[in-house]
């Protein structure tokens, strides 16, 4: 029997598939250089130094997102043909009618693309370069140089052809309208989340992200926004509201065990001054043909616009370099730093405070002079360094507009999720 | 690199300057507004309903709230942000802030709206747009709800843009 579908094996759901002939660009993008790099770029950076089985990639996220948005997307009250706004040359506005299964495949293309932009330990790298990995993804997405613009401009279908390519980069920075198919990639409710939690908890052998995924999407609608006057997505609060709160639960737990664990937090920033080393000597005047194996680095910090140059990086370029700078680099400094990450060893916490810089008090003073040469190892974390920031629970009042998550009571009626919740409300006061 | 400590003094001495900043729209506005005009504001804003948006600025000022150097007192619908006057001693001077006071004055006596009109037409150019009328049309779209105050959104855009003069 013909086998209408690529099958991919996936320890969350089991199985993901696309469909060969309607879902064709999927395959071809995922069979690209520029997508194949996610493989080599770790998904939880140094997750694994506490966790050792989060070695996960963004590959199978990419994938996780494509295959979850299409299922989200086949949940909802869509109807088969949705108007999407659009301008013509003059800037005057047209409508354009699109298919429904049209404006799914543009929908799994967004999920498969969001991260494609990610950079090697993203968070530390992102701050050393100035470099926005959103932005690096709308390159990648649209470089006439790479892959992907070709197949998304050679859709088979005509409208898809002209403008599948800006829906998706419209998706992916928040301007696409309706403003609801932006809210299935990024949102509070989002596909994105729905996947890292799941596969971050289950890579990290933790039982902390359990939610009913299907119950949840039988659970979600399309409706009207009555405060802001827009469609958006609503949960039946009768029937969902458990779902959505075990989801936001599992956030909460996965924030506190994971990606706030003070190890991994330890080794991340010791990543964060290994790069700020580098940046240093670079301007100090070292000789820089001894410090780099390959100039790719390099021409990237001088020129974050360097595609070719971003795409060659990747975990294992970074830590053959860290492995490098352990061993040769005259920099004592440098050296140090990277032996702790090449052999794992752990900072210890001194003081955990919430709101009080250690550095401003006597004791810090008075730390830092202990250390003397050594100085370089102490640092002070917080919230505002973590790569995942979930603000939503970290926010302390009432939740922004932006991050609402809409439960409809009735007919009418409408309430964000921690008014009517007293679990949220209860987590949202927490000091995490 | 700027440090946590170095973002919030900015926001400090942003509020200190002028005093009262009237809801958390027009205060993530401002910021993302006078961070297109090149003071060096870090936060990472992304595009929502009502404009850009940054949720690292919304916890920062939620910090500073915890931290009672800002008051923040419910009006109606909105919140309103005031310098705590015991505390103000802790919020060090700020070059860029000094140095663009009369811009900072300007953009708090707007109303919200407007100033989100202004930070979607930046977030939008930023996102490759150029031509006027294509803006325009863009922001109708974005905007339906705005639509009677999108092209004195853009004289203000202009004049922010000018260096402006009051």
């Amino acid at each position: 029997m013909p086998n209408h579908s690529k099958v991919i094996r996936d320890p969350i759901y089991n199985l993901i598939s696309f469909d060969k002939e309607k879902e064709k660009a999927i395959i071809d993008i995922i069979n690209t250089p520029e997508f194949q790099r996610l493989r080599r770029i770790r998904q939880l950076g140094l997750s694994y130094y506490t966790y050792p089985t989060s070695v996960h990639d963004r590959f199978s996220h990419s994938l996780g997102v494509c295959h979850v948005v299409g299922e989200l997307f086949d949940n909802l009250n869509i109807p088969d043909k949705v108007i999407i706004p659009e301008l013509d040359r003059e800037g005057n506005n047209i409508s354009l009618e699109v298919e429904k299964d049209q404006l799914r495949l543009v929908v799994k293309l967004a999920g498969l693309l969001h991260d494609i932009g990610h950079g090697p330990f993203s968070h530390a790298f992102e701050r050393i370069t100035n470099v926005d990995h959103e932005k690096m993804s709308e390159k990648i997405i649209s470089s006439k140089e790479l892959n992907i613009l070709n197949i998304l401009t050679s859709l088979g279908n005509e409208l898809l052809n002209k403008y599948a390519l800006k829906w998706i980069i419209e998706i992916l920075n928040g301007t696409f309208n309706p403003i609801w198919v932006k809210e299935l990639i990024s949102s509070q409710l989002d596909a994105d989340r729905i996947d890292y939690l799941l596969r971050d908890a289950y890579m990290c052998g933790v039982n902390y992200a359990s939610f009913d995924i299907k119950w949840l999407f039988q659970n979600i609608e399309i409706g009207r926004i009555n405060s802001d006057d827009r469609d958006g997505l609503l949960i039946n609060a009768k029937k969902g509201i458990h779902a959505v709160e075990a989801f936001i639960v599992s956030r909460y737990h996965m924030y506190e065990q994971v990606y706030f664990h003070k190890t991994t937090r330890g080794f991340e920033v010791i990543v964060q001054k290994i790069f700020d080393r580098l940046k240093e000597l670079i301007l100090k005047g070292d000789d820089v043909n001894e410090l780099f194996l390959d100039k790719s680095l390099l021409n990237f910090i001088e020129n974050n616009d360097n595609l070719e140059a971003y795409l060659q990086l990747d975990d294992f370029y970074l830590v053959t370099h860290f492995k490098y700078w352990k061993d040769n680099s005259k920099d004592e400094i440098l050296s140090k730093l990277c032996e702790v990450i090449i052999n794992r060893i752990p900072s210890k916490m001194i003081n955990e405070k919430a709101n009080e810089n250690l550095w401003d008090t006597e004791i810090g003073h008075k730390l830092f002079e202990q250390l003397g040469d050594n100085q370089v190892f102490y640092f002070e974390d917080n919230y505002n360094n973590v790569p995942y920031k979930d603000s939503y629970l970290l926010g302390k009042k009432s939740s922004e507009r932006a991050e609402h998550i809409w439960l409809k009571l009735g007919d009418k009626e409408q309430k964000e999720l921690g008014e009517i919740s007293p679990i949220i409300k209860s987590l949202r006061n927490n000091d995490l | 690199m700027i440090t946590t400590s170095e973002n919030l003094n900015k926001l400090g001495a942003l509020l200190k300057a002028v005093s009262v900043i009237k809801g958390r729209t027009k205060f993530q506005k401002m910021v993302y507004i006078l961070q297109n005009k090149g003071l060096n504001f870090s936060e990472k804003f992304k595009y929502h309903y009502y404009g850009p948006y940054s949720s690292e600025l919304q916890l920062e000022v939620d910090e500073l709230v915890d931290r009672e150097i800002f008051k923040e007192n419910g009006e109606g619908y909105a919140f309103k942000y005031e310098i705590n006057n015991e505390l103000e001693e802790s919020i060090d001077m700020d070059d860029e802030i000094s140095s663009n006071i009369e811009l900072i004055k300007y953009l708090v006596d707007q109303d919200y709206q407007s100033l989100e009109l202004v930070s979607t037409i930046y977030y939008l150019k930023n996102s490759g747009y150029s031509k006027e009328n294509i803006l325009k049309g863009k922001l109708n779209i974005l905007k339906p709800h705005l639509s009677s105050k999108i092209s004195e959104s853009f004289s203000l855009f202009n004049k922010i843009e000018a260096g402006f003069q009051k």
